[in-house]
């Protein structure tokens, strides 16, 4: 950001403030992989449906998998176009990578809302519990994320996002590549396996 | 934990894992009164919290290592015997090594001593009243009365021993009194600090009191564990220094107004109100958001 808040120097050959973030997804990826655990060691041991093999929907979630995919090529180019300081391809790549993010979004709610009239809500059976509880997470840290990308957006709209700039980008663009990777995992373990 | 009924191996293995921890916890002890030999001891207030806070917390890993012993738990889990023991460990060990520091660092955080007798008093009257507080209830639990339960019958026969302990309560919440009594006389009346009223060591000593809001111009080199005994590679800053204006990041509110969030939250289950709940949220999330942009350039 801000001259004011330069790293100090360190002699990781990283800056601080990457290897901050990249010590936030290691624990992140406990947060996930403790609430992937809890969804596998409950699979199976519903007592009530709707079961997952009768209500999960896979090509419209292959569609929204692929749309998040998308979205992390966005955010790629965005970076590339930020390091090289063109500010007129950043807005676009960085609007481009939050819209997808929101295309995401309205796909879970659809999916969240379709669910719940079939009959299947946090409290019905435990794959309802441990599959909400899951996918509500991550798709709560999409939300963080496209609030942070629309945030980037809004910088570089106001033409403050230069070249100086490149790291808050590319750490904006670790948290984003990081929830994408958690989706796949999600959407392997929880819808194609099944 | 022996209470559940786990069965004698699983009981043998947690029993071996507790009295294992008296092992580091041991070798604690000995290093802090290994460093007390080694040195020229003064009387002051912190030190007196120092050394009271080795002594109760030796007493409260004594009866830790009683909880180790499966026969010998059955009989206390549950009782007021727990009580004790967590007490000797949680305040006569982090309270009391709080007291240690504040009375230690209150000077050079805010550039004025603690008062000594007031301090002394202050630790007297927390050190008799923690022991005739929590001292009792050792044997108010082995006689049989069960912890979180406020009453007891009179064919107890604990109703004398929980006076006493009633009555160290009372001289605790009395010593605290003077503590702020100290904390308040102290903005005025203290005696100046100056950078180093202890004879310290380390680093924090060599710079004024209160520190400035950018501590060291230049990261210094260290070449030994007692930095300011061996202060030939030191460059201290002068007490009176004129100090250039560092180029730190200005303080933020924001965090404050994070932490306000939180509160307003907490208020919408007490009161049953989902507006609150929205405010809460709000404002937690306006901090969050503002706090991790900062400085707001957009």
């Amino acid at each position: 950001m801000a001259h004011a808040a330069a790293a100090h120097h360190t002699s990781l050959g990283l800056d601080n403030r990457k290897m901050a973030f990249w010590a936030f997804i290691g624990s992140e990826c406990l947060l996930f992989a403790s609430l992937i655990s809890t969804y596998l060691i409950y699979k199976g041991r519903s007592v009530v449906g709707p079961y997952p093999h009768e209500i999960l929907n896979i090509p419209f979630t292959s569609v929204s998998t692929f749309d998040l995919l998308m979205s992390s090529l966005m955010m790629v180019l965005a970076l590339a176009a930020v390091q090289r300081g063109d500010l007129k391809w950043a807005k676009v790549w960085l609007f481009l990578t939050a819209v997808l993010g929101m295309f995401f979004l309205a796909g879970q709610v659809y999916e969240f809302t379709s669910f719940v009239h079939e009959g299947l809500t946090l409290q019905r059976n435990l794959f309802g519990a441990t599959f909400f509880v899951l996918t509500g997470t991550h798709g709560a840290h999409v939300t963080v994320g496209v609030i942070w990308l629309l945030t980037l957006w809004w910088r570089a709209l106001r033409g403050k996002l230069g070249k100086g700039n490149a790291l808050t980008v590319e750490i904006c663009g670790l948290y984003w590549h990081f929830v994408d990777v958690v989706w796949i995992v999600i959407f392997t373990v929880v819808y194609l396996i099944q | 934990m022996f209470s559940v009924g786990l069965g004698p191996i699983a009981d043998s293995v947690f029993s071996a894992t507790t009295m294992l921890i008296a092992v580091p916890t041991g070798v604690k002890i000995f290093n802090w009164l290994a460093t007390l030999w080694g040195g020229q001891i003064r009387a002051t207030t912190a030190l007196h919290f120092a050394v009271g806070f080795i002594a109760l917390f030796t007493i409260g890993g004594l009866s830790g290592v009683m909880h180790a012993s499966p026969p010998a738990d059955l009989q206390q889990t549950d009782t007021y015997f727990v009580v004790a023991h967590i007490h000797y460990v949680l305040f006569g060990g982090t309270v009391f090594g709080l007291f240690a520091g504040m009375y230690y660092w209150w000077p050079k955080m805010t550039g004025r001593l603690l008062g000594e007798g007031l301090g002394k008093l202050h630790f007297w009257l927390m050190f008799v009243g923690m022991n005739l507080a929590f001292f009792p209830m050792h044997f108010i639990g082995l006689l049989g009365m069960p912890r979180r339960i406020y009453t007891y019958g009179p064919e107890l026969g604990v109703a004398k021993l929980n006076l006493v302990s009633t009555v160290g309560a009372f001289l605790i919440a009395v010593s605290i009194l003077v503590f702020l009594v100290n904390l308040w006389r102290t903005r005025t009346r203290g005696k100046v600090a100056g950078n180093d009223p202890w004879g310290g060591a380390t680093l924090e000593w060599t710079i004024p009191s209160p520190p400035p809001p950018h501590n060291f111009d230049v990261i210094p080199t260290v070449a030994s564990r007692l930095p300011r005994w061996s202060m030939t590679q030191l460059k201290a800053i002068p007490e009176d220094a004129e100090l250039e204006k560092p180029h730190a990041p200005a303080g933020s509110w924001w965090p404050l107004v994070a932490a306000l969030g939180l509160p307003v939250l907490a208020l919408a289950p007490l009161t049953h109100t989902l507006w609150v709940a929205f405010l809460g949220a709000a404002i937690l999330i306006t901090g969050i958001y503002r706090w991790a942009f900062e400085p707001f350039e957009v």
